[in-house]
């Protein structure tokens, strides 16, 4: 299986992580995933699940001027979106520590 | 690919959604595509557009579109004015359908003729007529078109109650609303906006069916076509007639 295909699961929870981390704008999030290894996530999907978690509550969002071009949208986590984050960790460890059971020898 | 021609097409893709919706990720998209280093290939980062903009909807829980509702909501301005252009088309011509099927032009244009031996009552509103088999009738009145617009008469259907041998006569186009001969039977014709014609029975006392009774007739059932539409219009006499027909009368 893909890591695309893998990371679709996730990339909700890791976007809100990236967020998490402070006040950031949509390329920063791209750049800060790519670093981390995820870079199979297509810039797409990025932007639309910034969308999707900005209607769902869990960011908020604040057009600033940007030093080169237009003005770009900051996002940040609402204590929706902490929650979120909090649960959706817990679970991703969870499936991943029974994971690791299963391919244990 | 110009991040400009990239742009057009994402938004070309995402045509359904709401507009501000598509502004919002149109611009996104402008601000992330100047985020790229310079020479970045667009088609090779980021994929297709058409692909790009099917991520994008996937990802933002999209959904396409369908149907009227979501038409207007698309590109609101354009489509605002598109769909108020089209009721304003369709109201002026439901206006004009119900005008024209509504038009009636045709009036009493102020005279008229009785037949002979008609004597007109003491309050000079009404006329009376004892039927007598045989007798010479002309009745008619004259009709006037006070609209815009030249309708085409069409006939005068007799009355069933009216006791006579008759042919429907017409006059030419009447100068000063006088009457003036010669007649001919009638044909259809046009009738100018503010032209008045004589238009009246000419015949002979018959059909005396009914003895004893009295009929009244008071206008001329006038037919008349404008565009698609056939109508009658109901022309008063210059006064009722009311026609007698006494016991005892001889009919064939």
């Amino acid at each position: 299986m893909e890591q695309a295909q893998l990371l679709k699961g996730v990339l909700e929870l890791a976007v809100l992580a990236v967020i998490a981390r402070g006040e950031t704008y949509g390329y920063e999030i791209l750049s800060t995933l790519e670093d981390a290894g995820l870079d199979g996530v297509g810039d797409a999907s990025v932007y639309g699940t910034l969308r999707r978690l900005e209607h769902a509550g869990h960011l908020t969002s604040r057009l600033a001027a940007s030093d080169s071009g237009p003005a770009r949208k900051y996002y940040s986590v609402t204590p929706t979106g902490t929650e979120q984050l909090r649960a959706g960790t817990k679970s991703w460890t969870d499936i991943n520590s029974a994971f690791q059971k299963l391919v244990q020898p | 690919m110009t991040p400009e021609n990239y742009v057009d097409r994402v938004s070309f893709e995402l045509h359904d959604l709401p507009w501000r919706t598509r502004r919002d990720l149109v611009s996104e998209l402008r601000t992330h595509l100047d985020e790229l280093p310079a020479g970045t290939d667009l088609a090779a980062r980021l994929g297709p557009p058409e692909q790009y903009a099917a991520d994008l909807r996937a990802a933002a829980g999209l959904e396409r579109g369908h149907g009227p509702i979501a038409f207007l909501r698309a590109r609101r301005p354009r489509n605002l004015v598109i769909t108020l252009v089209l009721l304003a088309v369709i109201g002026l011509a439901i206006g004009a359908v119900v005008w024209i099927e509504t038009y009636q032009p045709l009036a009493f244009a102020g005279g008229g003729i009785e037949p002979a031996g008609a004597v007109e009552a003491p309050a000079g509103d009404s006329a009376s007529l004892v039927y007598r088999q045989g007798r010479p009738f002309q009745l008619g009145t004259t009709v006037q078109n006070t609209g815009r617009f030249t309708v085409r008469v069409t006939g005068v259907p007799e009355s069933a109650a009216l006791p006579v041998f008759a042919r429907l006569m017409m006059s030419g186009p009447l100068e000063n609303f006088g009457v003036h001969p010669p007649y001919t039977r009638f044909h259809p014709f046009d009738l100018k906006p503010g032209e008045s014609r004589l238009l009246f029975f000419e015949g002979i006392g018959a059909k005396c069916r009914w003895k004893g009774v009295t009929s009244v007739e008071s206008a001329l059932a006038v037919r008349f076509s404008f565009l698609w539409r056939t109508a009658t219009a109901y022309i008063p006499l210059s006064q009722p007639l009311a026609i007698r027909i006494p016991y005892g009368t001889s009919c064939r």
